[in-house]
């Protein structure tokens, strides 16, 4: 069952288009990235080349586990 | 633009004072104070910013690091700060365990995508083992900075 942030994170970017995606820190997530103060701490930043992609929320890490308390 | 290049010996602090999270903020921000990278009637305006930050959600990421960081209209370039304590700071971490580095880092306002980077190769850098020792065993604001300029992309 997806978590508050989860779902959240997914009505954020559900049918939306992103310039760039960042990975987390444990490697293992792609979140798409939008302007604000960045929340996550991305293990690196990627550039979405060529048309530009829609991307669906991946499972939460831990970084975003922590918006739940 | 390197992590190297962020940074100077006067902008590190081998043995942070603090104990807490605020106060090694505090201390950090003082030290660029110091150092001339903040102007001092602008340090307040500062903090205002890394600690609403802070209250979102702690930067505490785990493994002992902490990158504590802002946007703010007070800086024209990238001001970063390092700070290590030996004893470890308590700040809300992650995994619940002491800080021992801390990398903060204030953005000029309106410079998402450099604060993103920046952020990414902060803690790339980190999560590599082998910096995280080399930064233990450093004796001085010198060989800390030597480590930024050896291991940091």
């Amino acid at each position: 069952m997806a978590s508050d942030a989860e779902k959240r994170i997914s009505e954020q970017v559900s049918g939306k288009t992103f310039d760039q995606a960042v990975i987390s820190l444990d490697g293992k997530h792609l979140y798409p990235v939008h302007a604000g103060i960045p929340l996550l701490i991305p293990q690196a930043v990627i550039d979405l080349s060529g048309p530009k992609s829609t991307l669906d929320a991946k499972p939460v890490d831990a970084n975003i586990r922590r918006l739940e308390r | 633009m390197t992590l190297a290049n962020l940074l100077s010996e006067d902008q590190i602090l081998p043995d942070l004072k603090a104990e807490v999270r605020w106060e090694a903020i505090s201390e950090i921000v003082d030290l660029l104070v110091r150092s001339g990278r903040i102007l001092p009637g602008d340090s307040e305006s500062v903090l205002e910013a890394i600690r609403q930050r802070e209250q979102t959600m702690s930067t505490g990421i785990g493994l002992g690091i902490a990158i504590p960081h802002a946007s703010s209209d007070k800086v024209q370039e990238v001001v970063a700060g390092f700070g290590r304590s030996k004893r470890g700071i308590e700040f809300d971490s992650l995994d619940g365990q002491p800080v021992s580095f801390i990398v903060l880092f204030v953005v000029p306002k309106d410079q998402f995508q450099t604060h993103l980077r920046t952020l990414a190769a902060i803690a790339k850098f980190l999560n590599d083992r082998t910096v995280r020792d080399e930064l233990s065993a450093a004796n001085t604001a010198s060989d800390i900075l030597g480590v930024f300029q050896r291991r940091s992309p």
